[in-house]
């Protein structure tokens, strides 16, 4: 590749100015293989959300596509670019981290933290918008989806942040990255698994029935 | 190895023995292969219980004796936390209370649903409030599950690898998180968040049986290790 990449783009580091006793780092995968079998479940129950829910949509289409025009679209649009952020912000700081740049990497989880914060008070928002027009969980099939979909996703939202928060504290407890690296590449993929999970949300509910 | 171990390995094979008997069970009252759900007429839930009480009986007090097999291996899994824990070794104990409160939430509903088969000239909307309180009983308590599986996943988290391996920690949280949905079985009469819908009873009971068989594997894994200890010492 021509050029310098970008500080996301992180490349290995050759072994020199490395002490001795520091192991090797990033053999196979990063983090650990139970985070990666949690991912894999996790999104395969969210899959199974997405398939039920194409499947009630197909035979009560009408309905849905109805339903899907009352939602507020630049909200969701909004808090698809705040996670998007959110998730390069989190590849900056592990990069930082990296590099062994405890400043700005916690400058940038908290402003991590700080996007999950402003999603779920946009939700939050979105929530009392759709109530005050009458749409509530039981109000037909598609909202039901809707409130059970992003409710369930608002809730993996909150856990990340905590979990951004927790690396960001043990960034002041825990000197070096060697020690802070299972931590923080376990709760950066939480953190991308959200964003990645709220793209596909964002798309089935409130663009495809759109007309 | 002495006796010690071959009870030990027992105890570790109660979750799977609880998963045999509670399913032979539900397939022998017609539970199984698909439950009713909550929005079939009274007379369909009726003719359930009725049509032929005592196979309906058998079935669910076969489920009631069966799921109760968990205990031991329960209190063999917080012998293995106690190991990791040290001395002040609250998820040991956060995982037997909670585990055992698990046990009278999946025994319980078998024994109502057993109750409502008890006598044939009950009125229509007995057997359904007896079969709504066992349904509900059984699937919507979901925090006592999920307490249960955080304080064995935060365990073995803050632990080496010695006794339990980590990615066991991560399947517990990925257990406790296929339960968020089953509350919504209050709010549906019909559909993938009824009680008998995919997102209900399916997913719990596919999740719950994942975590009974993975942790008497895990938990025979640590017998040996515990006797490798034991010889060491």
């Amino acid at each position: 590749m021509d050029g310098p990449s970008p500080s996301f783009l992180w490349t290995e580091p050759t072994t020199q100015g490395r002490t001795s006793t520091e192991p090797a780092e990033i053999e196979g995968l990063p983090a650990e293989i139970g985070i990666w079998i949690f991912v894999l479940g996790d999104m395969t129950i969210f899959g199974a959300f997405f398939v039920t829910f194409l499947v009630e949509a197909r035979q009560h289409q009408p309905a849905f596509v109805l339903a899907a025009g009352e939602l507020a679209r630049p909200l969701g649009l909004l808090n698809t670019v705040v996670l998007l952020t959110s998730s390069l912000i989190v590849a900056l700081a592990l990069a930082a981290h990296r590099g062994s740049n405890v400043v700005k990497t916690r400058r940038l989880l908290l402003a991590a933290a700080v996007c999950g914060g402003i999603f779920g008070v946009v939700k939050a928002f979105e929530y009392s918008l759709e109530i005050s027009h009458a749409h509530a969980p039981g109000t037909g099939l598609f909202f039901t989806f809707y409130f059970v979909l992003t409710g369930v996703h608002l809730l993996h939202v909150l856990i990340g942040t905590g979990l951004v928060l927790a690396w960001r504290s043990r960034t002041q407890r825990i000197d070096g990255w060697t020690p802070n690296r299972r931590f923080a590449e376990t709760a950066a993929i939480y953190w991308h698994m959200v964003d990645l999970l709220w793209v596909v949300i964002f798309a089935l509910l409130y663009l495809v029935y759109l007309r | 190895m002495n006796i010690n171990r071959k009870v030990l390995n027992t105890a570790a094979l109660g979750g799977p023995a609880a998963v045999i008997l509670t399913l032979a069970g539900w397939l022998i009252a017609g539970m199984l292969p698909l439950p009713l759900g909550p929005g079939r007429s009274t007379q369909t839930i009726v003719h359930f219980f009725t049509g032929d009480a005592d196979r309906v009986m058998v079935g669910f007090v076969l489920a009631s004796l069966g799921v109760a097999l968990i205990l031991p291996m329960f209190a063999l899994i917080s012998v293995h936390l106690l190991r990791l824990e040290g001395r002040a070794p609250v998820m040991s104990f956060m995982q037997l209370g909670s585990g055992s409160i698990t046990v009278l939430i999946n025994m319980f509903p078998q024994m109502i649903f057993a109750i409502a088969a008890f006598r044939i000239h009950r009125t229509g909307s007995e057997i359904v409030m007896l079969n709504d309180l066992a349904w509900l009983l059984l699937f919507t308590g979901i925090l006592p599950f999920m307490i249960q599986n955080v304080s064995i996943g935060i365990a073995i988290l803050n632990s080496d690898n010695s006794v339990f391996p980590r990615w066991l920690a991560f399947l517990n949280f990925l257990v406790a998180f296929s339960f968020i949905p089953d509350p919504l079985a209050y709010f549906f009469k019909t559909g993938p968040f009824a009680w008998n819908g995919i997102f209900v009873f399916w997913l719990a009971l596919t999740a719950y049986c994942v975590f009974l068989i993975a942790m008497s594997w895990a938990c025979v894994r640590a017998n040996a290790s515990l006797a490798d200890d034991a010889a060491a010492g």
